[in-house]
């Protein structure tokens, strides 16, 4: 069944319908809320909240890019979340590189670089919490969940001159940062 | 080639630029300027290549798998809801079955009264009415007396007395007491008409019928 068959479906009140939505978004959506937050719980919490509150608000989409719509969503309760409970003060980079979250070694890779990859996706995070929210969010969503500028122009409701500028300023912060830890690089790009 | 080196310049691409390069996000005329400056510019090169640097590790970032399922709870079909009657006392009779227990009994009562009416039960027989004797073998009747039959004409009641032939009514001088008695017409029973009680019990049991199928419909709509 395609997204709009079950958009159409789950405006009707069909929960069963919007949880293949669910099931499809889930991932993304977590991803985006955990490289907000940096935080696993909270992370959850905000994707929970972010789905029921689409479900509820679901006969207000009328057109569009569903993709964007809920990526809103989201974004906006990360930004909720952030305001109110300031998390970004409250993440070690310590608890990040301990994290389970960052356990995930792929196929094919050594002990010694699986160390490094874990400790450059913490510093990654660590840094992405050093920017301003909005343009954290805009590198979230365009370098990381590879949204196209419309698309990131929509979900953050700006014009997409903004997200350019948010988005090179990012770039920028993101470059001066790893400049300092050059030595977590992949060789490729540290010797390049 | 420096990677990550700071400070830009003016007379190089701006920061926005580089980015949008890399993203081939320029319009055309726009990118082909870039490429020509990019060409000539060995210090925009660089910034190309480190942003383009930056962009390749966050593309890298490995996606965490979701800690669990975010599916909204399905809601529980909604109960069926039933609303208690208020409390009846046994003299009060539940108001459909009370109109429906009414419109059987009138619709009985119109059966029998209509089947007794049809097959002669209930009202005057149409044979003469023997009401009383006076001699043995002597009759009471109406209408002509004892004599050859007269032919009955087309459309003629029988019962009816011609009118060129007045009913008598023979009064029983010294038999039975008063046991004089006139014929009464089919029909009619008590020396009642039967038709207004059969009309009344069919008219009865159609609206008792329709009051009960309403109140019925109104309880379960409610």
């Amino acid at each position: 069944m395609d997204e709009q068959t079950l958009l159409q479906a789950s405006k009707t009140g069909d929960a069963g319908a919007f949880n293949r939505l669910v099931e499809h978004y889930q991932t993304s959506i977590y991803n985006v809320a955990l490289r907000m937050v940096g935080d696993s719980a909270v992370a959850e919490d905000i994707t929970q909240e972010t789905f029921v509150s689409a479900f509820k608000a679901l006969h207000t989409f009328s057109a569009g890019n569903f993709r964007a719509w809920l990526f809103r969503i989201a974004t906006n309760a990360c930004r909720d979340h952030l305001r109110s409970a300031q998390v970004r003060r409250n993440v070690s980079l310590d608890g990040l590189v301990e994290s389970p979250t960052f356990n995930v070694a792929s196929e094919g890779e050594s002990p010694e670089e699986y160390v490094v990859r874990r400790e450059l996706s913490g510093f990654i995070q660590q840094s992405l919490l050093t920017l301003p929210e909005d343009q954290r969010m805009v590198l979230v969503l365009v370098d990381i969940q590879a949204f196209s500028y419309d698309e990131a122009a929509q979900a953050l409701k700006t014009p997409v001159g903004t997200v350019k500028s948010r988005l090179s300023r990012a770039r920028e912060a993101m470059r001066a940062a790893l400049s300092a830890q050059r030595e977590l690089l992949p060789a490729q790009i540290r010797s390049g | 080639m420096r990677l990550f080196g700071e400070g830009f310049r003016d007379q190089h691409c701006s920061l926005a630029t580089v980015s949008s390069y890399i993203d081939g996000a320029l319009r055309s005329g726009e990118m082909q300027r870039v490429e020509s400056h990019l060409a000539s510019c060995a210090y925009c090169t660089v910034r190309v290549e480190e942003l383009q640097s930056v962009v390749g590790v966050l593309r890298a970032m490995p996606t965490v798998p979701a800690p669990r399922s975010f599916a909204v709870p399905v809601p529980a079909p909604a109960a069926p809801v039933y609303v208690r009657e208020p409390a009846r006392r046994w003299w009060q009779p539940a108001p459909v079955a009370g109109f429906r227990a009414v419109a059987a009994a009138a619709a009985l009562a119109f059966a029998v009264v209509f089947a007794g009416d049809m097959s002669g039960v209930i009202g005057t027989p149409e044979a003469p009415v023997q009401t009383g004797l006076n001699q043995p073998g002597e009759f009471i009747t109406t209408g002509n007396p004892p004599g050859p039959e007269q032919p009955l004409r087309l459309g003629e009641n029988p019962l009816q007395a011609p009118a060129n032939n007045p009913v008598v009514d023979t009064p029983v001088e010294d038999g039975t007491a008063a046991a004089a008695a006139t014929a009464l017409p089919k029909g009619s029973w008590l020396g009642l008409e039967l038709w207004p009680l059969e009309v009344a019990l069919l008219g009865l049991t159609a609206v008792l019928a329709a009051i009960s199928i309403l109140v019925r419909r109104r309880s379960t709509s409610a």
